[in-house]
């Protein structure tokens, strides 16, 4: 399915935004769960003072953090690449997108033929507009 | 681009009526109370009774902050109307006149069976509306209680093992053959539509206890108490 432009660009709020509600929401729900925990009532054990308290909630802040924390650091990696190092590569693709290539077959040709020896051509140099780059159009 | 939108429109359709669709199944269907407890005292096949047992459950929130996943918690009490202490699992002294509750927690010090830790919950304002159902229990369902609760796969809790499993195992263990039986469900919530299934269910029945709070580490019963 091809995509014009618009709709990728709207795709691209979307997610970005959806990110951004979901990291609001980790933040959030590693304070609540936090504060759940210690609603819990603690327990200390007679002898040694061994504490005992419900720990499921302290597993899910520690989940929540854990994610709250990957996402902007995913999300950074990510602009890295599509911001900052992809137009740098598009802008060095394209100032060498015209590349001359030495079309040896021609020489071989000259060298080899009985043709008359008048002036020999023997290299020819072909100007492409090719692009070298395996980049694709990031839209 | 109006294609983009009718799609959209389509797509939030189609999650809005499936979305309702789960909440008429899951949420929004009244429980039918359409069982029977089994009358042990009418009963001549069965021993004198000498405890009483209660399964409860609950799915409410408690103090749990909005927007966290809240499933409640499902427990059992044992109450000794016999005039002799009962020994419960793997040592447990039960005097005569008195209620123990025992349930699977996912505790830092210990995850598994827990003996008395919710009179302290209740008291603290959790599991207000916690709905149970009670049989009595002779001396040889009483041994099938001990019998679950000295199996070693017994005292660990897993989210496939948890306080709902313990709680409905240990029921069916005193329950007299499938009569009595419940369904192992998942979570609390769902036991407690299976509880209200029972005609003459209660909410919450009172129960406290000064019996210790603690756990069995081997067979040595670690005891707790509350911090102040």
């Amino acid at each position: 399915m091809k995509l014009d432009a618009k709709t990728k660009k709207i795709l691209k709020i979307a997610a970005v935004s959806a990110l951004a509600i979901l990291e609001i929401y980790l933040i959030y729900a590693a304070v609540a769960s936090m504060t759940t925990y210690h609603h819990h009532p603690k327990f200390v054990s007679v002898e040694g003072g061994q504490v005992a308290q419900s720990s499921g909630y302290r597993s899910q802040f520690f989940v929540c953090l854990a994610f709250a924390i990957l996402i902007p650091i995913g999300a950074g990696v990510m602009s890295y690449f599509f911001w900052f190092r992809k137009p740098k590569a598009v802008k060095a693709a394209q100032e060498s997108s015209r590349v001359i290539t030495f079309d040896s077959s021609a020489a071989e040709l000259a060298a080899t033929s009985d043709a008359a020896p008048e002036k020999p051509e023997t290299m020819r140099f072909i100007e492409t507009d090719e692009d070298p780059s395996p980049l694709h159009d990031n839209g | 681009m109006f294609d983009i939108i009718d799609g959209m429109k389509k797509i939030m359709s189609i999650f809005i009526t499936t979305l309702l669709a789960c909440m008429c199944l899951v949420g929004c269907g009244g429980v039918v109370s359409d069982r029977d407890l089994h009358d042990a005292d009418a009963d001549p096949s069965l021993n004198p009774a000498i405890a009483l047992v209660t399964l409860y459950s609950t799915g409410e929130r408690g103090k749990v902050e909005p927007g966290l996943i809240a499933c409640g918690h499902a427990y059992t009490s044992i109450e000794n109307i016999s005039g002799a202490s009962i020994i419960l699992g793997k040592g447990y002294e039960l005097p005569a006149g008195g209620t123990v509750t025992i349930a699977s927690w996912e505790f830092d010090a210990h995850s598994g069976v827990w003996f008395n830790i919710e009179p302290t919950y209740i008291d603290q304002g959790w599991f207000v509306k916690r709905k149970s159902i009670t049989r009595k229990a002779d001396k040889a369902a009483i041994d099938r209680i001990n019998a679950y609760l000295r199996n070693g796969d017994t005292d660990k809790w897993t989210l496939t093992n948890n306080c709902t499993h313990f709680a409905s195992r240990l029921w069916n263990a005193a329950a007299d053959g499938e009569r009595d039986d419940v369904k192992v469900k998942g979570l609390p919530s769902n036991l407690e539509k299976e509880v209200m299934r029972f005609k003459g269910y209660e909410t919450a029945r009172p129960h406290k206890s000064d019996l210790p709070i603690g756990y069995f580490s081997g067979d040595k019963f670690i005891e707790f108490k509350l911090e102040k």
